[in-house]
């Protein structure tokens, strides 16, 4: 008896067939709109119906009519693979392949799709089956033979591009993580290119079948591509996706088994199809189901050095609090310069009175203005140094009742440096009457955010214009217009995307903290744009009444 | 009268009392000061009849940026000598400033005799 005894062998096929067309669905779901998926999807659907009926034939318990249909539907699945593998590599590759991939690929459809209306009608292609001690297997006829060649020299086809790919890739990036990727889906493309050796069997060449190794071979290497650099960029789904398909297919492997060695103990196939065997088996799945789901789950994250879920989100929100920490600091050092400004003026003052102290210090007049003068001056830069620190560690959100205006002209403050050494104009039109429920630090960050990129986007000077002003009566309405460069409307679409810049050493945080800050707050905040004209950003607050 | 007119006018022009109280102690004794609290003021100044023989000015100034009024000091008193003052330490700044006609570009924090030196420069003695 061979290795590869019929329900093994056909056991295998059936995991492998089920296997494929899991992950190909899951591919398909997470984006089935990029092309790129939809032809991995089509490859893995060609995977299923080469395999699928070979897991029948396997079992050699099928009429010689039904097996010759079986076996044609094997070479349907066959003719979608050349084709769906080539697609998926002149996608893949993008621009690092020749120009003329594209004609290769149509031309590769229209081939498949020719040989697949030959398959069907006619009788020269498929002849019948052959038996194996492992199971049935299609009969190749004269046009099996040119179909061969198509199929053959497609896949080597891929594979050389795969290798050119690679090639350019590793001239361009080094060995970036794109470099990494290419060489994982090349070497899956060898393997599943070997399982060419399927076809000796067509001609009646008898060996071990290891065509569905090769496929085995494919699908762990497209996975490992897939995991480690988020190949088709769907990492999370499919490890989902491919735990649930280990589980069907371990699922239905013990079902197969628990049939086996049911219909080995009992020694009637029949009786082991009675509903309550079924049902018990049944009941043993159910009760397994979770814990072999979570092993699996395990196993994955164990194989793919993948980091449990929970620590992942958790090492990504330490990794958006240093961000928003670097954004913080960026927005501090961007202010250091004009504050160091405004303690100049506070040190001159006590600086010219300490060296006049010898000289009057008979003069009481002198001295009462002096040690006046004194503390209120170093009171400011006190303040000034408690503002910088206020921005530099975030502190807890602490909601109190306060007057917007009061606010603005607070950050205002800390701005005025930057804007004359942008000589940039201010117009402000504020009622300070309006009070609304807010945590200052948040809001102060948040104008300053918005200020900072109106005084930046006005590099040879302007008008700033900031009003707050009530919008009906229930709402006060923050206007922050520049007279800056404009953002286009390309642009604006992303604005409030975090990590989106078009500013050179840019972390892209700025806005989407600004947003995060006045939706928190229950607010709304809206940015109107022209390129060349300026930039209008409209905040909405809730209005409190004292 | 004549002891007044030998004495040089100086016009102030900064926004910080402290800065003003500063340059009154350093020099009330040699020079007559008018003061100003803000650019426009200074302008007023001019307009109304002051005739300084030098002016030091402020760069960051609420209402009107300090080089604006420099540029219109400048058409108003051609000859007038004018030092900008100012807390930041920028070349551009300060190539800005004598493009415009300011003589000398004295940065914050000053000591008296600096001032006193730059004010005598200017002021040719």
């Amino acid at each position: 008896m061979s290795f590869f005894s019929p329900p093994a062998y056909s056991l295998l096929c059936l995991i492998l067939s089920l296997l494929s067309l899991g992950q190909g669905s899951f591919v398909l779901i997470k984006n089935h709109r990029a092309t790129i998926n939809r032809s991995y999807f089509l490859f893995c659907v060609g995977i299923f119906l080469w395999l699928f009926p070979i897991a029948l034939l396997s079992t050699k318990s099928f009429s010689l009519f039904a097996s010759t249909a079986l076996a044609k539907i094997v070479f349907i699945g066959v003719n979608i693979l050349p084709c769906a593998a080539l697609h998926f590599t002149s996608e893949f590759l993008g621009s690092n392949k020749p120009r003329n991939t594209y004609l290769i690929v149509i031309f590769d459809y229209i081939a498949s799709a020719l040989f697949i209306f030959v398959l069907i009608f006619s009788n020269n292609f498929i002849t019948g089956v052959y038996e194996y001690s492992w199971g049935y297997f299609p009969k190749g006829g004269i046009i099996h033979v040119a179909d061969v060649l198509l199929v053959m020299s497609s896949a080597i086809y891929a594979v050389v591009l795969l290798m050119l790919g690679l090639k350019k890739i590793m001239s361009i990036e080094g060995r970036s993580k794109r470099y990494h990727e290419c060489k994982a889906v090349l070497i899956a493309f060898i393997f599943v290119t070997m399982a060419g050796t399927d076809f000796l069997h067509n001609w009646g060449i008898d060996f071990f079948p290891v065509g569905s190794i090769f496929v085995t071979l494919f699908l762990t290497f497209i996975n490992y591509a897939i995991f480690k650099h988020k190949l088709l960029g769907i990492s999370v789904v499919l490890r989902s996706g491919i735990a649930y398909s280990i589980l069907v297919s371990m699922v239905t492997a013990l079902y197969f088994l628990a049939v086996y060695v049911s219909g080995m103990l009992v020694g009637d196939l029949t009786r082991v199809h009675s509903p309550a065997l079924i049902l018990v088996i049944l009941a043993l799945i159910t009760f397994l189901f979770r814990p072999i789901e979570k092993w699996i789950h395990e196993l994955i994250d164990k194989l793919f050095v993948i980091k449990p879920r929970e620590i992942i989100e958790k090492e990504n929100l330490l990794l958006l609090t240093e961000l928003q920490k670097q954004d913080r600091m960026k927005a501090v050092s961007a202010l250091a310069a004009g504050m160091a400004h405004e303690i100049k003026n506070p040190l001159t003052s006590i600086k010219t009175f300490a060296e006049f102290l010898p000289k009057k210090y008979d003069d009481i007049e002198f001295r009462n203005k002096f040690s006046k003068l004194v503390i209120d001056e170093v009171d400011r830069v006190n303040s000034i140094v408690q503002q910088l620190l206020d921005f530099s560690k975030p502190t807890d959100p602490i909601l109190k009742l306060l007057k917007i205006s009061e606010t603005m002209d607070e950050t205002l403050s800390l701005l005025s440096s930057n804007l004359i050494q942008h000589k940039i104009s201010l117009n402000k039109d504020f009622d300070s009457s309006l009070m609304t429920m807010v945590d200052k630090n948040q809001l102060k960050q948040a104008f300053l955010n918005l200020l900072l990129n109106s005084i930046q986007s006005m590099s040879t000077g302007g008008t700033l214009t900031i009003g707050v002003k009530p919008l009906r009566s229930k709402f006060i309405s923050i206007i922050i217009q520049d007279t800056g460069a404009g953002i286009n409307s390309e642009h604006l679409n992303h604005i409030f995307d975090p990590f989106y810049t078009t500013k050179e050493g840019g972390t892209g945080l700025g806005l989407a903290i600004v947003h995060s800050i006045i939706t928190k707050h229950g607010g709304k905040i809206d940015v109107q744009s022209t390129v060349g004209v300026g930039t209008t950003v409209t905040i909405t607050l809730k209005r409190y009444m004292q | 009268m004549a002891k007044k007119s030998a004495r040089p006018t100086i016009l102030v022009c900064d926004d910080e009392l402290g800065i003003r109280e500063s340059f009154k102690l350093i020099l009330e004794d040699d020079y007559n000061l008018i003061f100003a609290v803000n650019g426009l003021e200074a302008l007023e100044k001019i307009k109304e009849g002051a005739k300084p023989d030098l002016i030091l000015l402020d760069i960051k100034m609420p209402k009107v940026h300090g080089m604006q009024i420099l540029k219109e000091i400048k058409d108003l008193l051609k000859n007038t000598p004018v030092i900008i003052v100012s807390g930041y330490q920028s070349v551009e700044m300060a190539q800005e400033a004598v493009k415009y006609g300011a003589v000398d570009y004295l940065p914050k924090p000053f000591g008296s005799k600096e001032l006193l030196k730059a004010v005598a420069i200017s002021l040719g003695k």
